[in-house]
């Protein structure tokens, strides 16, 4: 069992309802031609890493992202405009699940392995993320715009030689600070403090 | 080496036909001509769509289309296929097409993922990988590192890109479309013709003739539409590491070469840093047009049948850009054991993946 220590943590499940005026003030200044459901990406990514204590995001650790819906809302709206003649580039872009990558990419000061990876059980994306982790960990989001909207981080480093008494867990159970240690047995998530 | 990551099996629809053998065949004699599709009488553009035998095609809506050619696609794969391993579906536009039918979004993007599975009887964890044009290497390198993790002996990737008009407007939007056709590396190049695709790859822990050696992926946050040289020559350098291959051990590699005026000569410049002398270069746009998520599956079935049928996939007649020093090879190399394969652009996505024909080794 290949052990994780999980150094922070981000559970916006809401987010708080000033979370886009708190990414303004964290960033220092308004992110441009983002969608939303991007921006919100943002926020939960940038403060996971906050609270890790790191600026930027290693170059050695993977990034990846799961959403049930991701741009939808963007999406429906790039639609509509489609219906008259081409989208405008920026209503097209942020139609893209793709496009988050790289503004996570610029924000987090990161250049490294990344992409967007959905299950609809959470812990089968955290178990993929811990898969392919690379040397620095994992930066691993759950985020949807659609209300209520969530955006859940976990950033994780190896942890070789910790030591604790694993239990079966559920993702939801990932939120209690006092969960520090993460494993997976075959496809089970397990939990140490 | 213990456990390698094989190729157990192949299936491909594009607009060269529904299934490998003759899209393989169509290549003996000419690349396929695209169709112009029109959002407006005043727009329009050249397109790949999959080439169904008019005697055998049904009309149909684009749901009960997909679910044929995508069942049809898997079949290909062989019986060897089990229904209770990981199923990756690498897709950029999902079922877009759908929505234009007036169709209602469904509960969430997981949903049409989930039917994808029902349409297959599939039974294992089903993943949907949106990374763009990279989507389906992304989805070969996870699928590899489940493998390796001796959770399953199998995974099934399955890149679906299909038919709509909203993805062609959006791209035609931001000025990345061709006029007519695409050329890549040619001194007229002015940008990409899109087409659609299902390309299926069966993964599987035992030997075989086509072998997955490793791969990496690099996301650039300063360019989130085009390539980048020094991120492309980077990225090479670490598909190589994990492939545990050196660059002079590259027999072929085939280009993303879409036919972009910048990404082209991204993509040529970042491999003249990466190889002191440059291997033989080929591109399967031309062949089967820009695929966008199913790109990276449908170019690997294709190229891979290619090279076992000794067929050297067309570049096209037109002029080539002198200042990019880079040509297609006209003819399949005698040796081509290491193929470095690269997917590169929207999303700031740069992959690269290394295959070996041990039928070579």
């Amino acid at each position: 069992m290949k052990i994780w220590r999980i150094t922070s943590r981000h559970f916006s499940a809401p987010p708080p309802a000033d979370w886009h005026a708190q990414l303004v003030t964290r960033l220092g200044y308004r992110p441009r031609r983002l969608g939303a459901w991007v921006e919100l990406a943002l926020f939960g990514a940038r403060s996971c890493l906050d609270d890790a204590g790191e600026e930027n995001l290693p170059a050695g650790a993977l990034l990846t992202l799961s959403s049930l819906h991701g741009p939808d809302i963007a999406l429906r709206a790039a639609l509509v405009e489609a219906q008259d003649g081409p989208p405008m580039p920026i209503a097209f872009l942020n139609s893209q699940t793709a496009q988050v990558l790289p503004a996570l990419a610029k924000t987090l000061g990161w250049l490294g392995n990344g992409r967007c990876l959905t299950t609809r059980e959470p812990a089968l994306a955290l178990l993929m993320a811990t898969l392919e982790a690379g040397p620095q960990g994992v930066l691993a989001g759950w985020v949807d715009e659609d209300a209520p909207g969530k955006s859940i981080w976990l950033r994780l480093e190896p942890a070789p030689t910790a030591t604790g008494t694993f239990t079966p867990a559920t993702f939801a159970m990932l939120e209690d600070p006092g969960c520090n240690l993460l494993a997976f047995d075959g496809m089970q998530l397990k939990t140490a403090s | 080496m213990n456990n390698p990551t094989s190729i157990l099996g192949r299936g491909l629809a594009c607009t060269l036909g529904v299934d490998l053998e003759s899209c393989v065949d169509s290549l003996r004699y000419s690349l396929p001509q695209a169709q112009r599709v029109s959002l407006t009488p005043e727009l329009s553009w050249p397109y790949f769509p999959i080439n169904e035998n008019p005697a055998t095609a049904v009309e149909d809506d684009w749901t009960k289309r997909a679910r044929r050619i995508v069942q049809q696609v898997v079949a290909e794969c062989g019986s060897e296929v089990c229904r209770d391993a990981p199923l990756f579906i690498a897709s950029s536009s999902l079922n877009v097409g759908t929505f234009e039918e007036g169709n209602p979004f469904p509960a969430d993007g997981q949903t049409f993922i989930e039917e994808i599975a029902a349409w297959l009887d599939w039974r294992g964890p089903v993943f949907w990988m949106s990374s763009a044009c990279t989507s389906s290497f992304n989805a070969l390198l996870s699928a590899r590192r489940l493998l390796d993790s001796g959770l399953y002996d199998q995974a099934l990737v399955l890149g679906i890109e299909l038919r709509n008009q909203f993805t062609s407007a959006g791209f035609s939007g931001m000025q990345l479309l061709a006029a007519d056709t695409a050329k890549p590396l040619g001194r007229n190049r002015d940008g990409l013709v899109l087409g659609e695709a299902v390309g299926a790859i069966l993964l599987g822990r035992k030997k075989a003739r086509w072998r997955l050696r490793g791969g990496a992926n690099q996301i650039n946050g300063d360019n989130p539409v085009g390539a980048d040289q020094q991120i492309l020559t980077q990225t090479i350098a670490l598909a190589l590491k994990d492939a545990g291959c050196t660059s002079q051990e590259i027999d072929l590699i085939k280009l993303q070469a879409a036919g972009s005026p910048q990404n082209d000569a991204e993509e040529i410049a970042g491999l003249q840093a990466a190889f002191q002398a440059m291997p033989p270069l080929t591109t399967l746009k031309p062949s089967l047009g820009h695929t966008l998520g199913a790109s990276g599956a449908a170019e690997l079935v294709l190229l891979t049948a290619c090279l076992e049928a000794g067929i050297c996939p067309p570049s096209g007649n037109h002029d080539l850009d002198a200042e990019l020093d880079a040509r297609c090879s006209d003819a399949m190399p005698t040796a081509r054991r290491n193929i470095l394969a690269n997917i590169l652009g929207f999303g700031g996505g740069h992959c690269c993946l290394v295959l070996e024909d041990t039928a070579q080794a």
